[in-house]
């Protein structure tokens, strides 16, 4: 019973710093839009962005659908292929001292110059963006999977060899379990890096998903129902880094 | 003929830089239910002799015998002849995302054994060494006193007849190092098992052992050998202070010592 009480007492603790400011920052950011009667069209007031973000939900409800979808679809595409080239590379090293450089180069590019000539073969469809979700956020989780397994603590990995157990078996009973803090940093950074590949690719091309409406909104500069669509952006975004932290803390728990 | 024997082993670590000659030309043996230490200086390679009778890392040459299985650079020890051995480590090298008890089911899992069948035995380990209540915590609840214990046990879960520990008090304060040292001798009474214990502290190694191997480095080199007999007494820390336990120490520590010394030179 306290133990649960001291949970929730601790979780508050934590969350009202980050309330508060940014509380205090809409206040600022409002006072200063209101005083100096900045137009709308400039720096939209948050009372006109939260206006916004209320009154066009239900229009924008088949594109924060398609952003959605597109954007876990790619993830979860993301996570599958830079796991599973991680396990490959750090199997087969020869493999790895191929591979290595070319993730690498495929991490360094922007996505943005890419997505074009992408669209040029694929066409402005689904496909080009989860694609480009896939494209921006493996590498970095294969990467940082790699550390993790490759620098697996030598005295824990000698207790498997010393009981004869297998590769397969020092994976799965030691090297995967010590590996799970780099595993989870770089879940979290491929979670940030989803939402800029999927946003880069529907603002470069197509009419359908949060990205091509904000474009359209900027057309008419309509800044505050753009800024509104970017709310539903951060908040997707919000939740997956959250879900991808709390799975890696209960998973965590005791390492 | 003796259970364990190594004979003209020889190890080289080669990295890009150099080659290393961990060990060199080394002619051991231990006999069946013998207590067997290995003292020398740090460098000396007393850890990679264990490392080698256990198949962790594999000679340069040479051959090594346990029970009658002959191994060596080529040819790798079998799952049978590993179950055979109990490797303990200079930290307790526990699983920390596994419970007590999951640690000490981890072997049996590798070695695909029944858990439940083992289940009793693992019950009796614990309660042997006195942390039955335990089982169901996790390492970083526990001191590392009682860890070390866990480490040991955790040897001790598929029955082995040999145990090799590589400095496994080390890393803990005196008291709680003599306590695990007297325990250490009840589990080597009870069980009957071959202990060959790495260590650099030369009053443990008095205490415990029946015979002393004494080594010197650069490269890892059988120096001699000494049997330590106390008659009839029984090894207790009483013997610590009787004169014929501190000429065993000091003739071993000078055996070394020279070595150590011309080493700083």
């Amino acid at each position: 019973m306290t133990k649960s009480k001291n949970k929730v007492v601790s979780a508050i603790n934590l969350m009202y710093p980050p309330v508060i400011l940014i509380v205090l920052l809409l206040v600022v950011w409002q006072t200063v839009c209101t005083a100096n009667a900045i137009s709308v069209w400039m720096l939209a007031k948050p009372t006109d962005i939260f206006t916004a973000f209320a009154a066009n939900t239900k229009e924008l409800l088949p594109d924060i659908w398609i952003t959605y979808s597109n954007e876990l679809i790619g993830y979860v595409l993301a996570i599958v292929v830079g796991l599973a080239l991680a396990i490959l590379l750090c199997a087969f090293p020869l493999v790895g001292a191929a591979l290595n450089p070319f993730i690498i180069v495929v991490c360094c590019i922007p996505m943005i110059s890419l997505v074009p000539t992408l669209m040029l073969v694929l066409g402005l469809g689904r496909s080009v963006k989860i694609i480009t979700i896939v494209v921006q956020s493996f590498p970095i989780i294969c990467m940082n999977a790699s550390t993790g397994i490759t620098n697996v603590d030598p005295t824990r990995l000698e207790l498997m060899q010393s009981l004869k157990a297998t590769k397969a078996e020092q994976f799965r009973y030691c090297i995967l379990k010590d590996a799970l803090p780099d595993i989870f940093t770089g879940l979290k950074l491929g979670a940030v890096m989803s939402m800029i590949g999927g946003v880069t690719a529907e603002m470069t091309g197509g009419n359908s998903g949060l990205g091509s409406r904000i474009n359209y909104y900027i057309g008419f500069s309509k800044s505050s129902e753009a800024l509104s669509c970017v709310i539903y952006i951060i908040l997707l975004g919000a939740i997956l880094y959250a879900v991808v932290s709390a799975i890696g803390a209960h998973l965590m728990k005791h390492h | 003929m003796a259970y364990i024997s190594l004979e003209h082993v020889n190890k080289k670590f080669v990295t890009r830089r150099s080659t290393i000659y961990a060990l060199k030309d080394i002619n051991m043996h231990f006999n069946k239910g013998e207590f067997v230490s290995i003292v020398g200086p740090s460098g000396c390679g007393k850890s990679t002799i264990i490392r080698l009778i256990d198949d962790i890392i594999k000679p340069s040459s040479g051959t090594i015998t346990v029970d009658g299985f002959t191994y060596n650079n080529t040819r790798p020890i079998t799952k049978d002849q590993i179950r055979k051995m109990g490797f303990i480590f200079q930290v307790p090298n526990l699983y920390p995302w596994l419970t007590i008890r999951e640690n000490l089911e981890l072997p049996l899992k590798i070695y695909h054994e029944d858990i439940e069948k083992n289940t009793p035995h693992i019950e009796f380990l614990l309660d042997y060494v006195g942390l039955k209540e335990y089982a169901d915590s996790y390492p970083s609840e526990i001191s590392g006193g009682m860890s070390q214990r866990i480490g040991v046990i955790r040897g001790m879960v598929h029955n082995p007849d040999v145990f090799m520990m590589d400095e496994p008090f080390g890393a803990l304060d005196e008291d709680t190092r003599e306590t695990l040292n007297i325990e250490l001798l009840k589990i080597w009474k009870d069980t009957g098992m071959t202990i060959i214990f790495i260590t650099h502290n030369v009053e443990e190694a008095v205490l415990l052992s029946q015979r002393v191997y004494i080594m010197s480095s650069h490269p890892g080199q059988v120096k001699t050998e000494m049997n330590i007999d106390f008659g009839g007494r029984e090894r207790t820390l009483d013997l610590i202070t009787e004169p014929d336990f501190q000429q065993y120490c000091t003739d071993i520590e000078n055996l070394i010592g020279n070595i150590s010394l011309s080493e700083i030179k």
